[in-house]
């Protein structure tokens, strides 16, 4: 079991009770197939044994770049992908050992927002039928009679002019679309909303816009969200928590202040020294640290640590021995070498 | 010192089936040898439309008018002929999809070199060797072996390099990136850069930098020029554009980045970029705009300099800091 803070940190975010979702040791994996005979050859593990915590009305940040994990993790927590191994306990049910039923009936309460609303919206079906197919689905959420009074309510409350409703997606704008998305993902009223990339297809007017709907969203009606992006500015400005990943691993996990001022996993502080600021000349950043190459395969992954390949720090214990994520210094990291 | 690159009024239309777009409206702006310029804007703001017509990469069709000069030479109304003539040899561009840039069947280094053999009359093996030398400046380990390998086996961060390399073979005088690391990890993003500031030092080529980004425009731009429904809404000195604004559209995008953590709420512009194919009339930022007038709904504001730098607004003394 991964030694996993307490859910209450000193930074002031108030926690009570369990978390509403508890990820433990969870591994992802996908086969590798010989192209003669399709017969498994090997598998790649994407996500690779992630565990954390996200306490209810809190948004955890995982942040991380291709190849990381990060889609993988966000599709295992919501059920598009399959959990080989861990668990992942939404509100004291494990969905990876409940009865298929069970899951199904919890499933309505975790939605996701994907990053490209236009390929996640069908193009032949109206806002209308694209939204009211959720309570078609799940007939006790909304009653049928309620239908349009409640599309009109959530279309509104997601930006969106309720006349609209009988529109089909290629008439709006990609923020109006991910607006669409947004209303889909909040109709079932869900507890547990994964945004996978949500923003990064916008353009930066729209994006701040998105960004304060979902803020908006959150405080009105108590979400909690996984939000996972690449973009280090926008996790730092909508997560409580952050946790770094890669290669299918935590190696880092914060308060969001504490992670930007002072992180002490080097891939981390590799990561944030490259986001470029937006006025550099009014601070005295440090010299940035540029990481050597491009993140290995998940097929192959290193040895021991497997950012090693790519750190300034490693030696000869980093290839022997994966750095298990301990708290070092104020938070956890897995680092050898760490706070 | 004269510019490189000088573009005087550039119009570029395209009949469409709802009548003619004007998809950029009289453009302006240079880029002085060395010098990096930052072409920025939304989807839709003309930015990519105008280098293409620089280069003479825009579809057929597309009614170009205005000037744009190359080292004194003149391109718009000539035949493509004369731009290509150029490109290679002194304008080179690189673009935000490398792979949709390189022919999956050919091997990298035979491409990264294809235009020294074809237009210098290198010969193969020469050719091969200089393939291996810009791989190496460019910083694609194992060259030697590499350069033999297919587009496919290379990551987006060493394509990117292999279409530096090849833009680099003819050591152009002005390379034009479009949203170069756009679909690039931060990691990768800073490696490109680093790598194209320092080609700047040691080549001395300008770089006109296309980008959405206004954090990757401060760290890299001398200057910056921002672009709007196809016109330049405000242009200058980067530092100086970003620290004292004078167009409403500036201040909105430099609102709407999250770079300031104590910011609780960011301020976006409201409502969406305009349909290029029914700009508002006046200026046509003026329905997103908490500064418009009535003045604004009827009247261009024409780009005139303020305070230092050039901006296209009615009020722009009221706008920044």
């Amino acid at each position: 079991m991964n030694p996993m803070p307490a859910p209450s940190d000193e930074s002031g975010t108030a926690v009570a009770g369990p978390p509403l979702l508890s990820v433990r040791d969870l591994v992802t994996s996908f086969p590798i197939r010989s192209t003669l005979l399709r017969r498994e050859i090997g598998r790649i593990e994407a996500v690779a044994g992630v565990s954390f915590d996200l306490p209810a009305g809190q948004t955890l940040g995982i942040v991380g770049e291709s190849g990381s994990g990060k889609s993988t993790l966000a599709r295992t927590v919501v059920g598009l992908a399959r959990a080989r191994a861990g668990s992942v306990t939404f509100d004291g049910t494990d969905l990876t050992a409940a009865a298929p039923a069970e899951v199904r009936r919890r499933r309505r309460d975790i939605q996701m927002i994907f990053q490209d609303p236009y390929a996640s919206l069908n193009p032949g079906r109206t806002v209308r039928q694209l939204v009211t197919e959720a309570w078609q689905i799940h007939p006790d959420v909304v009653p049928r009679d309620r239908w349009p009074a409640e599309l009109a309510e959530l279309l509104a409350r997601v930006g969106l002019d309720p006349g609209h409703a009988d529109r089909y997606p290629h008439q709006f704008s990609g923020g109006q679309r991910q607006r669409i998305g947004i209303a889909r993902a909040i109709a079932l009223r869900p507890r547990l909303v994964i945004c996978d990339e949500p923003v990064s297809a916008l353009d930066v007017s729209i994006q701040a816009q998105v960004l304060n709907l979902l803020r908006d969203l959150q405080r009105d009606l108590g979400l909690t969200y996984l939000f996972i992006s690449h973009d280090l500015s926008v996790v730092r400005h909508v997560a409580d928590r952050v946790a770094v990943l890669y290669l299918g691993r935590i190696v880092e996990e914060a308060p969001t202040a504490e992670i930007f001022a002072a992180p002490t996993h080097p891939y981390t502080q590799a990561l944030l020294s490259a986001v470029p600021r937006l006025r550099p000349w009014r601070e005295t950043a440090p010299e940035p640290i540029v990481l050597a190459g491009d993140i290995p395969s998940p097929a192959n992954p290193p040895s021991g640590c497997r950012f090693r390949t790519r750190c300034p720090r490693a030696e000869d214990v980093c290839a022997i021995e994966p750095p298990a994520l301990t708290i070092r210094g104020t938070h956890p990291a897995a680092c050898h070498f760490a706070g | 010192m004269e510019p490189l690159l000088r573009v005087r009024e550039l119009r570029v239309r395209f009949a469409t089936r709802h009548g003619t777009v004007s998809a950029v409206d009289g453009v302006s702006f240079d880029v002085y040898p060395g010098e990096t310029v930052a072409i920025v804007g939304e989807s839709g703001s003309g930015k990519s439309v105008t280098m293409q017509a620089v280069m003479g990469l825009l579809p057929r069709g597309a009614q170009v008018s205005g000037s744009i000069t190359y080292r004194g030479t003149e391109l718009v109304g000539r035949p493509v002929s004369v731009t290509r003539a150029l490109c290679g040899d002194e304008l080179a561009m690189i673009f935000q999809d490398p792979l949709s840039s390189l022919n999956p069947v050919f091997r990298v280094g035979r491409q990264i070199t294809e235009a020294l053999v074809r237009r210098r009359g290198m010969r193969r093996a020469a050719a091969r060797e200089r393939a291996v030398e810009l791989m190496t400046r460019v910083g694609i380990p194992a060259p030697e072996l590499r350069v033999d390998e297919y587009p496919h086996q290379f990551s987006g961060g060493m394509r990117q390099r292999a279409m530096i390399a090849m833009a680099l073979a003819m050591s152009p005088r002005l390379l034009i990136a479009d949203e170069p690391t756009t679909a690039l990890d931060v990691t990768v993003q800073a490696q490109i850069m680093r790598l194209l500031a320092s080609l700047r030092e040691s080549d001395g080529m300008a770089l006109a930098l296309i980008t959405h980004d206004l954090g990757v425009v401060a760290d890299a731009a001398d200057r910056v020029v921002l672009m709007y429904a196809g016109r330049v809404v405000e242009t200058g000195p980067t530092r100086e554009v970003y620290e004292h604004c004078r167009h409403p559209y500036t201040e909105g995008l430099l609102a709407s980045v999250p770079d300031d953590a104590d910011v609780d709420r960011l301020v976006p512009i409201s409502g969406q970029p305009p349909n290029p194919a029914s700009l508002p009339g006046g200026c046509a930022f003026h329905p997103r705009c908490r500064y418009a007038i009535e003045r604004c709904r009827t009247e261009r504001p024409p780009l005139s300099v303020v305070d230092g730098h050039p901006s296209a607004c009615h009020r722009s003394q009221e706008v920044g800091g």
